[in-house]
Formats: C-alpha cells, sequence, structure tokens
C-alpha cells in the first residue's frame, strides 16, 4: 500500500492542485464528527487518537474514490470502522477491545442512528447543567485529556475505586437525561 | 432501561459497560460484556446510548480547552505540534510522506476555511487538549509580600547621589537610605503623612511612622494622621503633633525644626533631655554643643509640595514642547510609516490622524479621551470592552520597529492587546503583554506553528498608572528580535526560533512580515473558527509609530529620551 499511495498523491497532485484543499475543508468539517463516532466505539482515547490518524491518511490517499462530497461522512465512517478493525488486530494483545463482530454490528446500528455531535453536545449541556458543581467538575476533569483517574484520585484524595465508581453514576445519569431529552 | 430484561441484568450490564468506559475491565469481563451485547440489541441500544455520553464529554472537553486557551498560549500547543512530529517519523515513510502533505497543504489552505477547528490540532492528533488551565485563570504578576512604608509619588529634576539606583514615579520602598543629589522627591508614607525633600538629601526610610534624615531639608506634612510621625535626627528627634513642618540637618552641626502649622515635640539626644514643644511660626535649633535656641521661621526656604506643583508645572510644559519640537527628528525617518500622537482632530474626532505620511489613520471605536504624558497632550484610553482603533497598514516588511508610550492600568486579561492583526498567518504580528507582566510578540509564519517572542515579566504592580515606552524590533540583518522597555533591552532571540518556554523548531517558513487590518489596545480575530479570546486593553495610549526598517539600540534609546515623561 505505502508505494501506491505514494503515486496516487502524485498523480492527484498533477491532475488536481485543488483536491487537497478540498479534502481538508471536508475533513475539517467532519472532523469532530468522525471522533464522536470513534469514541462510541473505542473506550480510549489514545486508541482513537491513533485511528483517527490513520483514517486521515487512508481518507486522504482514496479521495478520488469518493463520488460525491454529500457522502463524505458516511464513506469517513467506513474507512474509520475498517480502521478501528486493523487497529484493534494490532493491538489485541495489549488492549481490551470489544471482538470485531460486534465492532462492526455495533458500528452498523451507530450510523443507522446518526446523532449530529453539535446536538448531542446541546443535550449534553443541558443535562450537565443539572448536575450539582462537584460532580460536574469531577466529570469534565476526568474527560480532560492529560488527567489520569489515579492522578485526579489523588488531587481529590479519594480511591482511585471511588472515583470510578463516582463517574460510573454520572454517566448512567447522563445517559438517562440525554435519553429523554432526545427522545420524546 | 429496557424491559424485556431484568433489573438486575440492566443493573449487571451498566456495571459492564463502566468498567469498559473507564478501561478497567478484565479479560472475563469483558468476555462477559461481549456475550450480552451479542445476545441483545436492547442491550446494544443501551450501549450506543452510553458511549454516546462517553463521546459526548470528550468532544466537550476538547471543545471547552480549545476555546479557553490555545494558539499563543505557552508551550502547550508546540508540545503537541511536536509529539506530532514523532509519529509521523514513526509511520513508513511514504505515509510519513503522505502525512507531510496533508498537514502542509492544511497549513497553506488555512485562510480559506476553517470553520470548525483548528488543523494543527485536529490534523495532528486530531485535536487533542492543550493544557491543564482551568477557564478564566492566569498568572498574574509577581510581587513581594512585605508592604512598602512609602511610594514615590513625585519627582521633579531628581539626580541620585552616585552609585544610588534612579526611583520611578509609582515606586513602593521599603525601609532603606536614600541618597539625593539634587532635585525635588515626595515621598507618600502609607500612613498618610506626605514628605517632600530636595537639593542632596540623606534619607533613611524606618516604618511607615518614622524616618530619619541625615542631612538636607525636608518637609513633613503630617496633619492627617492616624498614629503619629517621627522625624530623627542626629541631634534630635521630632514628633509631630498634628502638623506641617520643615527639618533642615547639616550633618555634625545642628538640626533645625520649623512649625508652620501645629505643634511639633523636640527630644534633644544629648544635653537636656526636656521635652520642648515648638507651635506654629517658631522654629528652633539644635546641636549637640548648645542650648536648643529659638530661630527665625522661615517657611520660604524648604521644599513644599506647592512648589513642587509649580516645578512639575514648568517641567512638564518645558518637556512637552521639547517633545514637540523633537519629535520632528522622529518625523523625518523616511522609514516611519505611522505615527499616531492621539491629539484629537477638531474635524474628525473619530480619526487619529498618521503625521507620518497621508493617510494610514486609524479609526477610533469607543476610547474616551484621556490626558496623556503631559497636560495638554491627550491619550487614548481603552477601558470599555469594545474600546479600539482599527488600522490598516498594507505591505510586506522584512524589519519592522513598533514602537508604543502607554500606561498600562491593570493585567486584566491573560493577553493584554497593544497591536493585534485581525488575521493571524503568513507573517502577522500579534504585539501584547501578558497578565503576568511578559512583553509577547507573537509571529506566525506560512506553514507553521506561531513563533513567540517573550520577554521574562519585566511589567509589574509598580509599573502601573505610570508611561512606559515599548519598542519591539524584528531585524532581519541581525536575525533577531529585541523587546525594549523604557529604552532599555528586555529580549533579544533569534527569529528563527523566538523564545518560548519549551524548545521550538527554527522556523522554515517565515517569509514577509505583514500588518494589513489590525487593531490597537483590542483584537477582532477574523481567521474563521479560530477560539476567540478577550484581549482588551486596560490602559491608555498616547504615542505609536511602525517602521519599515529595524531600529538600533542607539536609536531606540533615543526615542526615549525624546518621548520620556
Amino acid at each position: 500500500m505505502p508505494s501506491k499511495s505514494r503515486k496516487l498523491v502524485e498523480t492527484r497532485r498533477e491532475e488536481n492542485p485543488d483536491d487537497a484543499s478540498r479534502f481538508l475543508q471536508l475533513f475539517m468539517e467532519h472532523d469532530r464528527q468522525l471522533r464522536f463516532y470513534l469514541h462510541q466505539l473505542l473506550p480510549d482515547r489514545d486508541d482513537v487518537d491513533e485511528v483517527m490518524q490513520n483514517t486521515s491518511i487512508v481518507l486522504w490517499t482514496k479521495f478520488a474514490e469518493l463520488e460525491e462530497e454529500a457522502g463524505f461522512i458516511k464513506w469517513a465512517y467506513v474507512v474509520a470502522r475498517y480502521e478501528v478493525l486493523m487497529y484493534r488486530r494490532q493491538k489485541a494483545r495489549d488492549r481490551l477491545i470489544l471482538n470485531p463482530d460486534l465492532l462492526i454490528t455495533i458500528a452498523q446500528e451507530i450510523s443507522d442512528t446518526p446523532e449530529l455531535v453539535q446536538d448531542y453536545q446541546h443535550a449534553l449541556r443541558g443535562c450537565l447543567d443539572k448536575l450539582v458543581d462537584q460532580d460536574r467538575r469531577l466529570i469534565l476533569q476526568a474527560y480532560s485529556h492529560g488527567l489520569k483517574v489515579a492522578q485526579l484520585a489523588e488531587e481529590l484524595r479519594r480511591s482511585v475505586q471511588s472515583i470510578y465508581r463516582k463517574l460510573s453514576g454520572l454517566r448512567q445519569q447522563l445517559a438517562r437525561c440525554v435519553r429523554l431529552s432526545t427522545e420524546h | 432501561m429496557s424491559k424485556e430484561r431484568s433489573a438486575e441484568a440492566n443493573s449487571e450490564l451498566t456495571q459492564l459497560l463502566s468498567e469498559y468506559a473507564n478501561g478497567e475491565i478484565s479479560p472475563a469481563r469483558l468476555a462477559q460484556l461481549e456475550e450480552t451485547l451479542s445476545e441483545s440489541p436492547d442491550a446494544r441500544k443501551d450501549y450506543i446510548h452510553y458511549f454516546r455520553v462517553h463521546a459526548g464529554l470528550y468532544d466537550l472537553v476538547d471543545e471547552l480547552a480549545q476555546r479557553d486557551q490555545q494558539d499563543e498560549s505557552t508551550g502547550a500547543v508546540a508540545a503537541e505540534q511536536r509529539k506530532f512530529e514523532y509519529r509521523v517519523y514513526w509511520l513508513p515513510v511514504s505515509i510519513a510522506f503522505l502525512a507531510a502533505c496533508i498537514l502542509i497543504a492544511c497549513f497553506a489552505l488555512l485562510p480559506r476555511w476553517r470553520d470548525s477547528a483548528d488543523p494543527s490540532q485536529s490534523m495532528a492528533k486530531s485535536s487533542s487538549t492543550s493544557g491543564g488551565r482551568k477557564p478564566g485563570s492566569f498568572d498574574l504578576p509577581a510581587f513581594t509580600t512585605s508592604q512598602p512604608i512609602a511610594i514615590i509619588s513625585r519627582m521633579a529634576d531628581v539626580v541620585m547621589a552616585p552609585g544610588q539606583d534612579s526611583l520611578h514615579i509609582g515606586q513602593g520602598l521599603s525601609p532603606q537610605q536614600l541618597s539625593v543629589k539634587s532635585g525635588l522627591l515626595q515621598l507618600d508614607f502609607l500612613n498618610g503623612v506626605t514628605v517632600v525633600v530636595q537639593g542632596t538629601v540623606e534619607l533613611e526610610l524606618i516604618s511607615q511612622t518614622r524616618c530619619k534624615l541625615v542631612r538636607g531639608q525636608a518637609r513633613v506634612y503630617a496633619d492627617s494622621l492616624e498614629d503619629g510621625f517621627t522625624l530623627e535626627t542626629d541631634e534630635a528627634t521630632f514628633i509631630d503633633r498634628g502638623t506641617e513642618f520643615g527639618v533642615r540637618v547639616v550633618p555634625g552641626k545642628q538640626a533645625e525644626v520649623h512649625v508652620f502649622d501645629g505643634q511639633v515635640d523636640v527630644l534633644p539626644r544629648t544635653g537636656d533631655p526636656a521635652t520642648r514643644s515648638v507651635t506654629t511660626g517658631r522654629a528652633m535649633s539644635i546641636s549637640s554643643q548648645l542650648q536648643p535656641q529659638d530661630i527665625l521661621v522661615r517657611p520660604d526656604e524648604f521644599p513644599s509640595i506647592r512648589g513642587m506643583n509649580e516645578r512639575l508645572s514648568d517641567l512638564t510644559s518645558e518637556r512637552y514642547a521639547k517633545w514637540r519640537q523633537d519629535r520632528q527628528q522622529i518625523l523625518a525617518d523616511e522609514d516611519l510609516l505611522v505615527f499616531y500622537d492621539f491629539q484629537t482632530d477638531p474635524d474628525n474626532a473619530q480619526q487619529v490622524v498618521n503625521l507620518a505620511a497621508d493617510g494610514l489613520n486609524g479609526n477610533i471605536v469607543g476610547c474616551n479621551v484621556a490626558a496623556g504624558r503631559w497636560p495638554g497632550k491627550q491619550s487614548l484610553e481603552f477601558k470599555k470592552f469594545h474600546d479600539r482603533v482599527r488600522i490598516n497598514v498594507p505591505g510586506e516588511f522584512d524589519s519592522i520597529t513598533l514602537s508604543v508610550w502607554m500606561r498600562i492600568d491593570g493585567f486584566d486579561r491573560q493577553f493584554n492587546s497593544i497591536m493585534l492583526t485581525d488575521y493571524f498567518q503568513d507573517g502577522h504580528i500579534h504585539w501584547q503583554f501578558r497578565s503576568n507582566g511578559i512583553v509577547d510578540l507573537g509571529i506566525r509564519p506560512k506553514n507553521e506553528e506561531r513563533i513567540l517572542y517573550l520577554s521574562d515579566p519585566v511589567l509589574g504592580y509598580e509599573d502601573l498608572g505610570r508611561w512606559v515606552q515599548l519598542v519591539t524590533v524584528v531585524d532581519r540583518d541581525l536575525g533577531k528580535v529585541f523587546h525594549y522597555l523604557d529604552g532599555k533591552l528586555i529580549m533579544q532571540a533569534p527569529i528563527e526560533t523566538g523564545r518560548e518556554p519549551a524548545y521550538r523548531a527554527p522556523s522554515e517558513t517565515l517569509a514577509k512580515l505583514r500588518i494589513g487590518y489590525a487593531e490597537l489596545g483590542n483584537w477582532r480575530r477574523k481567521d474563521p473558527g479560530e477560539p476567540y479570546s478577550i484581549r482588551s486593553l486596560n490602559g491608555r495610549m498616547d504615542e505609536f509609530a511602525f517602521y519599515s526598517r529595524a531600529l538600533n539600540e542607539a536609536e531606540v534609546a533615543r526615542l526615549y529620551e525624546i518621548g520620556r515623561p
């Protein structure tokens, strides 16, 4: 694949220098949505970062195969799903990730019930606002980049287990709340 | 959750999902989760709902962090950038090539779109948050925890004795010896007592209520006092009792006290220890050889606040006249493109007139006219959130000099605008200072992350409310960027790497510098999709200049001499 993709890029650049611009525009437009999708398949942030990067490269090399720009995100989902599977195969030994069949099924079900990240975010914020300050802070801290739960626990002088329990409860609460606010 | 499954099964599923999301699931429990999910479509629905929260929270913190602090903040982004470079390195060569293609194209195309995210982040690592700073928090200048005992409130013609550090208005003084060769100096003690000294004076500041005059003459205004004020000399101690008095000390000879108003108690150091009182209109001379004697009171011989006012008024009008004359030298410079003195144009009060050339006038938005460096000299006050001066300086430059006379009234924002270009791309310039007193020039090369040229935290609380001159020079011939404060060099750094807290790879794409649409004292970011932050200045500007060449150190020092208040 490496040599092929290189050739692709060179051909592309000769053919149409504007492709890069179009590709990047599309990619940036959908970057958030794509990450949102991947986070539903892979719980760990570092895994998502890795897959996101692989996906971006594949999308670019195969950009010529995309027939119409309106189909970009659907196409990106397919590529990303494949990259998730590839990634899982590579990391199967040291990462605990759902089995491939399940990943495929769930990925399909996610794209069957599409949810725009912006809309979801809106609902989620509404639900976060309903939490007490302390809980809201805790959950945002836990999701902030670079802060491991162990550190957080130390900072808050609580056990790792109690933080995990607390986070589980809060996610559960938020899931219920978002569900209520989006499903009428 | 769904009705088909029992409450117990639901709770078990929730537990599994939570372990999986936390990254703490065991292989056995993962198998259990897989089994549940494969069997039940409803369980998978629950999975999706649960993980949407998970995904949504990641998205939210990314967004918050990006909005909060990014772009020109510390080295966090640069660090991200390097992380990416590192990663690319590990990829097979041709893929690295691809990634580089995408990345380069991405930067190159920056201006044209970008409405959702910062590409350096989303491309490089698909957005990682930068730094753990809490929203809205920032560093402030360092300050000593010990309170000063007195403040220098005014000065005229002051020349310090050899070896003494120069003083500046607003400076807080801790207990110390002050040695002045000549001039007029007004000290306000923190308890409300004012002391004016003149000529050759040696003064020892002891506490908020106590000082010692070793040599020279002083007038003490102690009528508004809370806890008494004591002025010591070698010959006697003078304790004021709600009063205005003068003291003159000839070392080794005598001390005189002249009471203009109220009463002063005199305690001679030697001889008769009895306390004597001196009242309004009387004066006394005390020496170690002779008995204290009454002498003629001579109010006119002592420095005074009124004398200070008169001298300052003369001085400032002289300085102002001198500045108006000397600035012709500045204006004669062929490379001076913009020179604003912020003097109101009666025909167009919303315009800042460029005195360097025709055109390139600025437009005032908001901003009150305020007093400038000297009485009669106007300045513009940037106080309100939307106060700004819009400018447009077209063209491309190799070397530049930016110069401003400004009065900083607060370290209100993390970034405080001096001059910020609307866009920050391809050679644009951001000139500002940070909440912690760092002078900050940022240049954005065409295809790279911005380069920062950061001074040490040179601005502090004592600089608030005084007129300071800041000059920044980008000197292409020397390959350096310089910052000056009040004519003195405070930072120099290579153009290619800047001066940043973390290592930054040398720039390879820094071509021309440009300004274009920009504003003084505020920021109107126009790069689409870029996070916006509040950078409005709290302060005043009374001179702004832009040169299309690099001024050298001597020229900057000269500018300071011409402009100093």
